[in-house]
């Protein structure tokens, strides 16, 4: 599954397969990035997305395939030479050099070795005040902060003028607070440099609001590609679904009785079955979104469920509710902090028609696809 | 008041702190005792040596003895060659080990197995099993009674491959993955990243290849027979005469031997203590 733009894309990746001994890390996975893009890849630990940019790094090599770099096959083309730029997880700061060492290493080593001192040394002035170090650049890795730790890497990145950079969950390692702040710094630099970016991450907030385009993957291969708003409104298959979006989607397992569903315990839903493929007796599975499920009795063009509630989670702004449908099949909602439910009520809620979503079997999605959600 | 209960909870009573005084003064006497026999000992005459009592602090003080060291016998060339060949084998085997270590630990190539695997093997062999072979080698190469047979030799020990290979397999891969990504090869990796920090681990690798070939006794006994050439450990053998035993002279060849020595390990006796509680406590 790939999407491709008009023109030669920045990088591609082409029924690339790699596995370490007896397990699969990628299997036959192709992708592209265009130029300018800010591609997320995004997925559980262990799905093979730290491994897509081993790959085009060239710290490893893959098994089969191609990777394509400006529409030029780097599969056995040095990393030095690859003209790619990567942000480690742990950004990777030699410890024992300052800021401005560490930012000129690039442009002092054997491939970089054609500048001279002034341009060097322009260059890292350039640089550190783009990311707003230019007063540190005196300092040790250990005597700076997590989020400046973090810039000197991007500093070193960039320095280099890569084609694309490569950033392999780079705010994991800070709080939350100042991963907010980072998110925003990174979207921003983005912008300013223009860069292809390849950006790993198993948080699908910052995938959500960073990226053009999202891949989201599993078990090594890739399960989606789009942008944020269609990896979440419209999900390929359940996994997707169930993973991107907070909290996770509801899924009930159930049936199609003419233009019904029926789940494994009785609960009815309506169903725009224009919307989707079905036949009549289908094992289907229904997914409903807890931020698409409103209190209230149903109105026109949307779908009742009502129940008692087990559970109440207290988050602050929202207050996430369980509602017993039955006594196996439970629902999580969004409710609002001004009209408070205990456990026991019972209660009205409702979904719009158009908000649900169905699975068959195997997980894929029976949205028809010429019907918008 | 509480505080001062608190405080003294934690600290070790009065009668637990003068067993602890007793028992380490106990030890130092001990371990000191030796070393103060052997002063006092190369600082009397050879015949005032076996009076009764026996007198620690020399009355008079005779300094005859390490005159003799340097005016009848070869001494000067004796701690010259020692120091001389230690540095020079320390230096090289830094070079090789390091080189070797770093290739070990952070590069893929086939039969890398193998090689650590007879690495290994190489390191339980002892050198009296490898003496014979190793003299035939030498006396083929024409190198019997010089000092590069007590060169060349020692830089086969892998022993300090496997040393350096743990301080370098601990640094983060990504910082060599960083290196090459950045245009580095991998010799400028080891010069420019790997070096620097694994330096504690260099120095007491360093100190203890120093203080391995200054101490040798049993090759350098066998390679090289004229006494100009030789190195002290042998060279002090040989002050004991097949009849007499001249302690005093012994005893001030043992303390100027063991000066180089033991400045080296004060010198770098912070690298010691940096590298042993290094990993024990978490960053």
């Amino acid at each position: 599954m790939d999407a491709r733009p008009d023109k030669t894309p920045c990088l591609k990746l082409a029924n690339v397969s790699k596995s370490y001994g007896d397990a699969t890390a990628l299997n036959r996975v192709s992708m592209t990035a265009g130029e300018g893009e800010f591609v997320c890849l995004l997925g559980p630990s262990g799905c093979g997305k730290s491994t897509i940019l081993r790959l085009v790094a060239g710290i490893e090599s893959c098994d089969e395939g191609e990777i394509l770099i400006e529409g030029r096959v780097a599969n056995y083309v040095r990393p030095s030479e690859r003209n790619v730029a990567m942000v480690f997880q742990s950004y990777a700061l030699y410890p024992h050099m300052t800021v401005r060492d560490n930012i000129a290493f690039p442009l002092t080593t054997r491939h970089g070795r054609h500048f001279d001192r002034a341009t060097a040394a322009n260059r890292v002035a350039e640089v550190a005040q783009l990311v707003d170090l230019s007063d540190k650049l005196d300092r040790l890795p250990s005597q700076l902060s997590g989020g400046q730790r973090q810039r000197v890497a991007l500093a070193r990145s960039i320095v280099r003028h890569p084609v694309a950079f490569l950033m392999d969950e780079p705010l994991s390692n800070l709080d939350a607070l100042l991963r907010h702040e980072m998110r925003q710094s990174l979207i921003d630099l983005h912008r300013r440099v223009g860069r292809t970016t390849i950006y790993v991450t198993h948080d699908q907030l910052e995938a959500m609001t960073m990226a053009n385009r999202i891949v989201v993957m599993d078990h090594g291969r890739i399960q989606q590609v789009g942008t944020p708003r269609e990896v979440f409104e419209r999900p390929a298959n359940r996994f997707v679904a169930g993973f991107v979006g907070l909290p996770s989607m509801n899924m009930l397992s159930g049936h199609i009785k003419g233009a019904k569903f029926v789940s494994l315990h009785g609960a009815i839903f309506e169903l725009p079955v224009f919307a989707f493929l079905v036949q009549d007796g289908m094992n289907v599975v229904l997914g409903l979104r807890p931020t698409d499920i409103f209190f209230g009795p149903a109105r026109p063009g949307t779908v009742s469920l009502s129940g008692s509630v087990s559970r109440v989670e207290y988050g602050g702004g929202d207050v996430f509710v369980d509602l017993a449908l039955s006594e196996a099949e439970r629902l999580r909602l969004r409710a609002s902090p001004e009209k408070p439910v205990g456990v026991g009520d019972r209660i009205e809620a409702y979904i719009p028609l158009a908000a649900l979503h169905l699975f068959d079997a195997e997980g894929a999605s029976l949205r028809r696809p010429e019907v918008a959600a | 008041m509480r505080a001062a209960r608190q405080r003294l909870a934690l600290e070790p009573s009065p009668a637990a702190r003068m067993l602890a005084t007793l028992v380490l003064a106990i030890t130092v006497v001990i371990s000191l005792a030796p070393f103060f026999y052997v002063v006092s000992t190369s600082l009397k005459e050879t015949k005032s040596l076996f009076s009764y009592p026996p007198r620690w602090i020399p009355d008079p003080v005779y300094l005859g003895n390490y005159l003799a060291l340097f005016e009848k016998h070869p001494f000067g060339w004796w701690l010259g060659n020692t120091l001389a060949i230690s540095a020079i084998v320390t230096g090289l085997k830094l070079v090789i080990d390091g080189m070797a270590a770093y290739a070990l630990a952070k590069l893929d190539f086939s039969g890398k197995h193998a090689i650590v695997t007879a690495l290994l093997i190489s390191v339980a062999v002892p050198l009296a099993a490898l003496l014979i072979p190793l003299f035939l080698i030498t006396r083929s190469m024409g190198l019997i009674d010089t000092r590069l047979a007590l060169i060349l030799p020692p830089l086969a020990n892998p022993l300090g491959v496997f040393m350096i290979r743990a301080f370098i397999a601990a640094l983060p891969d990504e910082l060599i993955h960083s290196a090459r990504m950045d245009g580095a090869g991998e010799f400028e990796i080891l010069r420019r990243v790997v070096v620097p920090l694994i330096r504690p681990g260099l120095v007491v690798h360093a100190t203890f290849i120093f203080a391995t070939q200054y101490t040798t006794f049993l090759w350098p006994l066998v390679a090289v027979h004229d006494l100009k050439k030789q190195v002290i450990t042998v060279g002090i053998s040989s002050l004991r005469a097949i009849f007499t035993v001249d302690w005093g002279l012994i005893s001030a060849a043992s303390l100027v031997a063991a000066a180089p020595l033991t400045i080296i390990f004060i010198l770098f006796q912070q690298a010691f203590f940096q590298q042993s509680l290094a990993g024990a406590l978490k960053e």
